[in-house]
């Protein structure tokens, strides 16, 4: 039992953390492991600045505790502190997944999700080389502070994901695909969409034509739609870049129009998945907030410290990779809500345009870039051929105020492989979704 | 029992900056050992963290070898070798005065600027032993600043950023670094037509994937089938280098003991593909080399790594390259490059550089142009960025179209 010291506010937050990885190349095993990495981390707080330490020795955090203690200056008055006050108190055991979890699942069972789709995986004389990986990862979090947080609660995931590498001894292409579950029981891969997966990259290799630089109407995929989401405004809505920044809090009033009259967008850490944080790293429990409602900039991420500086409420943002780290504001699960539409409407309206509907990685800040990977003309508001382009990229805000359509149905995309970097944080667990979205101009490289 | 053991061990301090102050110091530390045995062409892996029995590793690690995974076994040679790069650049106990010492100085010496995020040194050593008599050791330190930097009248999140990695330490050539980049800062100048651009040169790492001998053999990579052959102007030379003039805590030897030739292994040789990335696995499967560039979790099979990859300079000054202006390429916002080669890359900042100076910033724009001219008849060189002085940053010197 950990003993916190008058003077100061302490948390200690320790991850049992147990993966599996399990991959083949050319259907020859590369790696089958399984790890638990057990660690810590803890942070102290004296009314001026923070103290962290990130530790392997769980039987002596009490020590690593003091020495935290000794670098700090006792502040009698610290539990006053206003970020102090924001942080809720919460005591509860919920282990969500410890009665279906990947631990428990047969180390044979995990490698037969892959060796059975070698013959899908390898069905067609442009595979050069493919990989198949299986991995699964479960959580257990114990939260404990000196203002009498004291939670319990896991996460899991777990996934397979397939990649072909393509060749016609010219042109080369790589196309891929990924199944994620919160349990292994509910990990449905099929060699259907894996042969799907490998016949339309070979149609993408043997056809694909590259296309003038210019702008022009774009629909996003939903899983391209989620990850605009993310990189376009989802990281503007992280409050740690405000902090006591007064051209920020001015630019970035709640109330302000900041996009399309249709466009909403949330965030949530209750959705399943890999954007599921039911508690964030400082024990405030997850909430949804929306970032955008109807085109009008309504809420924003936030940790204690940044509900503090910007007189607002925590909304459970406050995320760490693991215990190597302390706790930034980060996304979670991050959505545009569905429009009115349906997505032949959508289409029926580009006369000519691009349709992006994979994507390799994607990077925001006053501009927006996304790297696709699967691309297809739109002609007369038909999907064409497929077309090669570097990345589709725009000013962030013009961008949100040329959004002219969304589908009727979100579809959220979970990843087993990747993630959110942040500085030096990378990957974190997100997840992201949202419609099909139709974008009037975009600039495409 | 053929066996090898690596132990890394990371000691760290880092302090966050936020809007213009020292607001926290994180102290971690990492210990990791690795066991890997080797028997009848397979592998047994097993990792601890913390303080841990070595018979214990090995006897698990002989376990594992039921799980069949196919690895060669290539003794590391009986090499004997430890090298000591950086000894501690800051103690513990200055640390963060120096810290807040430098972030009060920039604020100070920037009024108009908030500089935010971090700042950090690593204590790095680690160790590599195997059965066949190899014994490897290295220590080093360095520092990274990281720090985003936003103007206060900006509503962007940051608007630059100064990224140095670095084995000393010095507060005024930090200081005259930001200078470079933010005494001309508000001076807004006009694109200048037909002058070459300067590219960090980490976007060697579009290339990086393709030098992989696993894609190259298969086919599937864009050199394909041009080993040994020319593919980009004969001033291009690329290599996966250890040499202990790096800064990036990179040891002498990877993860499965193999130390290279002068440190160094030339992967693209005055323009010629001369060499593939690999491991002891696709070096044995394709009887290739070995690049020195295996690279493992603590506790699992190593394969193909890719630190250390770097363009090597042409020239000692940047001057040299550089008749009258350019245009220096400072923020990107991702960017990337087509099977074909194309590549497109957006700039959210960018100054004119001239004479070893930067003299204002120049309106977002976007480059394009494709790999093979920009690395063939367009490329001119690459050198140090001479405008820095703690910064290390090495830049490519081409011609691409700009897209305004």
């Amino acid at each position: 039992m950990l003993r916190f010291r008058q003077g100061y506010y302490a948390d200690v937050r320790v991850e049992d953390r147990y993966t599996t990885s399990v991959r083949y190349r050319n259907g020859v095993a590369e790696e089958n492991k399984s790890s638990c990495v057990k660690k810590a981390f803890i942070r102290v707080f004296d009314g001026k600045m923070w103290y962290y330490a990130s530790t392997y020795k769980l039987d002596d955090l009490q020590s690593e505790l003091e020495a935290l203690y000794a670098a700090a200056t006792p502040d009698y008055f610290v539990h006053d502190h206003p970020a102090i006050k924001k942080l809720q108190v919460h005591t509860k055991k919920k282990l969500r997944f410890a009665g279906d979890c990947v631990k428990d699942v047969p180390a044979e069972n995990k490698q037969a999700v892959l060796t059975q789709r070698f013959a899908a995986l390898s069905d067609s004389p442009y595979v050069k080389m493919s990989t198949a990986l299986y991995a699964d990862r479960y959580s257990v979090y114990h939260f404990m502070s000196s203002k009498g947080a004291d939670l319990e609660y896991d996460y899991q995931l777990c996934g397979a994901a397939f990649t072909v590498s393509l060749s016609d001894g010219k042109n080369t292409f790589d196309n891929r695909c990924q199944f994620t579950a919160s349990a292994f029981s509910a990990l449905d891969v099929t060699d259907e969409r894996v042969k799907a997966m490998v016949d339309e990259g070979v149609n993408y290799l043997l056809h694909a034509k590259p296309v003038a630089p210019g702008v022009y109407p774009v629909i996003l995929s939903p899983e391209v739609a989620g990850v605009f989401a993310h990189e376009s405004f989802g990281h503007k809505s992280e409050a740690d870049f405000m902090i006591g920044d007064e051209t920020m809090r001015k630019e970035w009033e709640l109330g302000k129009k900041v996009g399309s009259d249709i466009l909403s967008i949330y965030d949530s850490g209750k959705i399943s998945g890999s954007g599921y944080v039911p508690y964030d790293d400082e024990g405030t429990k997850a909430g949804k907030t929306y970032l955008i409602k109807n085109g009008v900039l309504s809420g924003r991420l936030h940790s204690a410290e940044t509900a503090c500086d910007l007189g607002e409420e925590v909304t459970g943002n406050a995320r760490a990779m693991n215990c190597d780290f302390e706790p930034i504001v980060r996304m979670t699960t991050t959505v545009i809500e569905t429009g009115g539409k349906t997505k032949e409407e959508l289409f029926a309206n580009v006369s000519h345009g691009y349709y992006i509907k994979t994507y390799k990685h994607g990077s925001g800040m006053s501009t927006f870039t996304i790297a696709p990977s699967l691309a297809y003309e739109i002609v007369d508001g038909k999907i064409t051929v497929p077309v090669k382009i570097a990345v589709i990229t725009g000013n962030v805000f013009e961008t949100l105020n040329l959004i002219d359509g969304l589908s009727d149905e979100v579809e959220i995309t979970s990843s087993i492989t990747g993630g959110c970097g942040k500085m030096e944080q990378w990957p974190l667990n997100v997840a992201f979704g949202g419609p099909y979205v139709s974008i009037s101009k975009m600039n495409i490289a | 029992m053929n066996y090898e053991k690596s132990v890394k061990n990371i000691t760290s301090y880092s302090v966050s900056v936020t809007n213009n102050a020292v607001t926290s110091l994180r102290v971690s530390e990492d210990l990791k050992t690795s066991v890997r045995v080797y028997e009848d062409g397979k592998i047994g892996v097993a990792g601890a963290i913390g303080e841990c029995s070595e018979s214990s590793l090995l006897e698990e690690a002989r376990q594992k070898l039921n799980q069949g995974i196919p690895y060669p076994y290539c003794p590391a040679p009986a090499i004997r070798r430890s090298e000591r790069g950086s000894d501690e650049i800051i103690s513990y106990n200055d640390f963060v005065p120096a810290c807040k010492s430098l972030v009060k100085r920039l604020s100070e010496s920037f009024p108009d600027f908030i500089f935010s995020n971090k700042i950090n040194e690593e204590k790095y050593w680690q160790s590599y032993s195997s059965s066949s008599g190899a014994a490897l050791n290295y220590k080093s330190n360095n520092i990274t600043m990281a720090l985003t930097i936003k103007a206060k009248d900006s509503a962007n999140i940051m608007d630059l950023m100064y990224s140095a990695v670095q084995n000393r330490y010095s507060e005024d050539e930090i200081v005259a670094d930001a200078g470079a980049l933010l005494g001309v800062y508000k001076n807004r100048l006009q694109i200048p037509e037909g002058v070459l651009v300067l590219i960090p040169a980490d976007i060697v790492e579009f290339l990086v994937p393709h030098l992989v001998a696993e894609k190259y053999m298969a086919g599937s990579g864009i050199f394909n089938g041009r080993l040994g052959q020319k593919i980009f102007d004969g001033k291009v030379s690329i290599s996966l280098s250890r040499k202990s003039d790096n800064k990036e805590n990179l040891p002498f030897f990877d993860c499965e003991g193999t130390v290279l030739k002068g440190d160094e292994y030339p992967l693209i040789n005055g323009g010629v593909l001369s060499g593939l990335l690999t491991c002891k696995r696709s070096a044995s499967r394709y009887n290739l080399p070995l690049s020195g560039g295996a690279e493992a979790d603590f506790d699992g099979v190593p394969s193909c790594g890719t630190d250390g990859v770097r363009i090597l300079p042409t020239s000692n000054s940047l001057k040299n390259l550089v008749q009258g202006k350019a245009i220096y390429i400072a923020v990107t916002s991702g960017g990337d490059m087509t099977t074909s080669g194309e590549v497109g890359l957006p700039v959210l900042l960018a100054y004119v550089y001239e004479d070893g100076k930067l003299l204002g910033t120049l309106p977002e724009f976007s480059l394009s142009g494709n790999i093979f001219d920009m690395l063939g008849r367009d490329f001119i060189g690459a050198a140090k960025n001479d405008a820095f002085s703690f910064a290390d940053e090495t830049l490519i010197v081409t011609r691409m179209k700009i897209n305004a």
